[in-house]
């Protein structure tokens, strides 16, 4: 699976990838329908559109040189559009998919890899979707065996937590490299029992359609894991990381809440990360950050040094030409009796955020499950400045 | 018409027969002079001038509507009696006609493939025959055909714009069919073949009729995108309707 383009008459992708570019150039809201391809004509050839094409080519340090003038572009438009009118009034059209190929290469291919996870990580993801890691599934010891290799081959030392009956923790741990400070973050690979036969797709199939991705546990949290491993292992500079990763947050964690007191006590961390975040549907994205309060006082607002923390992830978001919103809570979960174990475990004075790759479309623990695929690339830079932070942070505290 | 024996199991195993000339001189001119008409007409529909009409566009598909010459071409005596012989049924259907053009300057490659991948048709019990309305050399992209690979069955569809077929050391066995004008060249739906684009100065268009066994069922499910199924008004399973697949009598029907 790629987000690629293809001859077959029923794909959209080419429209698919018009309108993400164009919620991304032009602030349409995420959740608006897919451009027709004379919608889009229109908002990529005005003069307003292409202005705002060209600053969008700048912000992402896309060379506007390698866009098409506008005039070009207007020809190439009108071009697939004849095509396609021509195929509705009399059974013509163009046989080699040229207009639609001269348009997908000269206005979505200097920004596909900027939007868009690349193979590597969609192949990441689709692996994680194929194990049924639920708690009935067959695949949980190959899931933790593949995340210890992945883990390991990133230089983490990896403790695995086991006990009989139980899906393993894994606790891995690395020494920073050439940052100052200390995150922690949170995680799961268990997922709740794929039901195929309420999907549209197969849930243990890593599926693309209409620019979102479909796989069980995609939004609950493979996705996130998957995008948070990539990301991290192509970084040459790390603060120290301790990551901690469980298998049972489906069936009320039982496992994590007997081992993560002992395994988080005394641990220091500049940040705390939670497992994902949220969008709304129209992009706006959910920054949830607070400080632990001691018993009386629960959560607190943000404090002064996590501001700037918000400040820059606002401005990541708004190269996506998305708003944000600050709120100062722990992300919402399906909570059992004993609530969230890493949450739990937070220390007072704790700095907790929660971001990620998640909309309330994502359906999480429903048939369908997905994520909005636009998020991944944001979420993947929103890492890095999150790293850059707890440096700054660190280097001062 | 009559194919020897050698003709038929020369298509048999090669998966093509050229067999020429089937359409002369003059009915090819009234053919090419008519196409030429309807691209007037249709690019000053659209608004466009001729130039990026012909420009953009590269085939027409059931012209058998769209003109009485074309819907009489369908049924051509000697092209139709040669389908039935090389596809050995004794009544035909049309799937489709299509007239592709590589005009000179502006065509591409059309990558390997097999046909039958494409089609909502129950069994691979048809075939093309492909109408050189013009000459054609190896420089304007006459078919080229890899004998015998048809036998090996039907493989996935081929997605042109990421095709990436290779047959290695069987290049060598590649099969290049130039035909003079009005030759036709019948070939299997499972044949794998492939066009060049045109680099000459001349245009290069053939008419090409898809004839398949009028015993075929409309399966939906083999290629539910092809656009031909808004023309199935029958339930799947069932034959095609006849208003839209023309049948084809024969000489003795």
């Amino acid at each position: 699976m790629s987000f690629k383009i293809s001859m077959f008459s029923g794909s959209t992708d080419l429209d698919d990838a018009l309108t993400l570019l164009a919620q991304t150039a032009m602030g349409l809201p995420r959740d608006s329908n897919r451009l027709t391809l004379e919608q889009a004509h229109e908002h990529y050839c005005s003069g307003e559109g292409y202005n705002q094409l060209l600053r969008t080519a700048e912000r992402f340090k896309i060379d506007p040189e390698t866009l098409p003038e506008r005039q070009q572009l207007d020809r190439l438009f009108r071009d697939e559009l004849l095509s396609r009118k021509a195929l509705q009034t009399h059974a013509a059209r163009n046989v080699y998919n040229s207009g639609k190929v001269a348009l997908w290469q000269a206005l979505w291919e200097p920004f596909k890899d900027k939007l868009l996870p690349n193979q590597t990580l969609l192949q990441t993801m689709a692996h994680m979707t194929a194990l049924n890691t639920s708690a009935a599934g067959g695949d949980v010891q190959t899931c933790v065996d593949w995340l210890l290799q992945q883990l390991k081959a990133m230089d983490f030392s990896v403790e695995t937590l086991t006990n009989k009956g139980q899906a393993p923790i894994l606790f891995a741990r690395r020494a920073a490299m050439g940052m100052q400070g200390h995150l922690v973050l949170y995680g799961h690979y268990d997922t709740v029992k794929p039901q195929p036969e309420r999907w549209d797709t197969d849930p243990l199939k890593l599926t693309l359609k209409n620019n979102r991705l479909y796989g069980c546990g995609i939004g609950d949290n493979k996705g996130a894991l998957a995008v948070r491993l990539q990301t991290i292992a192509g970084m040459d500079k790390a603060p120290a990381l301790t990551w901690i990763i469980q298998g049972e947050e489906e069936i009320a964690s039982p496992f994590a809440h007997q081992q993560f007191p002992s395994l988080l006590s005394g641990v220091k961390a500049t940040l705390w990360l939670e497992e994902t975040g949220y969008h709304d549907n129209e992009g706006t994205q959910r920054l949830l950050a607070r400080v632990i309060g001691n018993e009386q006082e629960g959560d607190l607002p943000p404090d002064r040094a996590l501001w700037p923390l918000i400040d820059s992830l606002a401005q990541d978001a708004a190269l996506w030409k998305v708003g944000y919103r600050v709120e100062s809570r722990s992300l919402n979960k399906a909570f059992f009796q004993n609530g969230c174990p890493f949450n739990k475990q937070l220390p007072t004075g704790a700095r907790y955020l929660a971001i990620g790759i998640n909309d309330p479309r994502s359906g999480i623990h429903k048939p369908n499950e997905s994520i909005p695929a636009w998020t991944i690339r944001l979420h993947q830079r929103q890492l890095a400045t999150v790293f850059e932070w707890i440096n700054r942070i660190a280097a001062g505290e | 018409m009559q194919l020897s024996q050698k003709q038929i199991e020369h298509f048999h195993q090669e998966s093509y027969l050229a067999v020429g000339p089937l359409v002369d001189d003059s009915k090819r001119q009234q053919l090419t002079d008519t196409f030429s008409d309807l691209q007037r007409q249709w690019a000053q529909e659209q608004g466009e001038s001729l130039e990026d009409y012909c420009r953009v566009l590269s085939q027409w598909t059931n012209l058998w509507k769209q003109h009485p010459l074309f819907a009489a071409q369908i049924h051509h005596p000697d092209i139709t009696a040669i389908a039935r012989q090389l596809l050995g049924v004794p009544q035909i259907q049309l799937f489709h006609d299509h007239l592709i053009s590589k005009p000179p300057r502006h065509s591409k490659a059309v990558p390997w493939h097999q046909d039958y991948a494409f089609w909502p048709v129950d069994k691979p019990t048809a075939l093309s025959a492909w109408l050189a309305l013009d000459e054609v050399t190896e420089e304007s992209g006459c078919l080229e055909f890899l004998p015998g690979a048809h036998l090996e069955g039907e493989q996935a569809p081929q997605d042109f714009l990421g095709s990436d077929k290779d047959w290695g050391e069987r290049r060598a066995e590649v099969r290049k069919v130039p035909v003079p004008a009005g030759w036709v060249i019948f070939h299997s739906c499972l044949s794998w073949h492939t066009t060049a684009p045109n680099q000459t100065d001349k245009d290069r268009r053939a008419f090409i009729c898809i004839y398949m066994d009028a015993n075929c069922r409309w399966k939906s499910s083999h290629s539910d995108w092809h656009p031909t199924n808004a023309q199935v008004s029958v339930a799947p399973w069932e034959r095609f309707n006849t208003d839209e697949f023309p049948l084809i009598q024969g000489v003795n029907h």
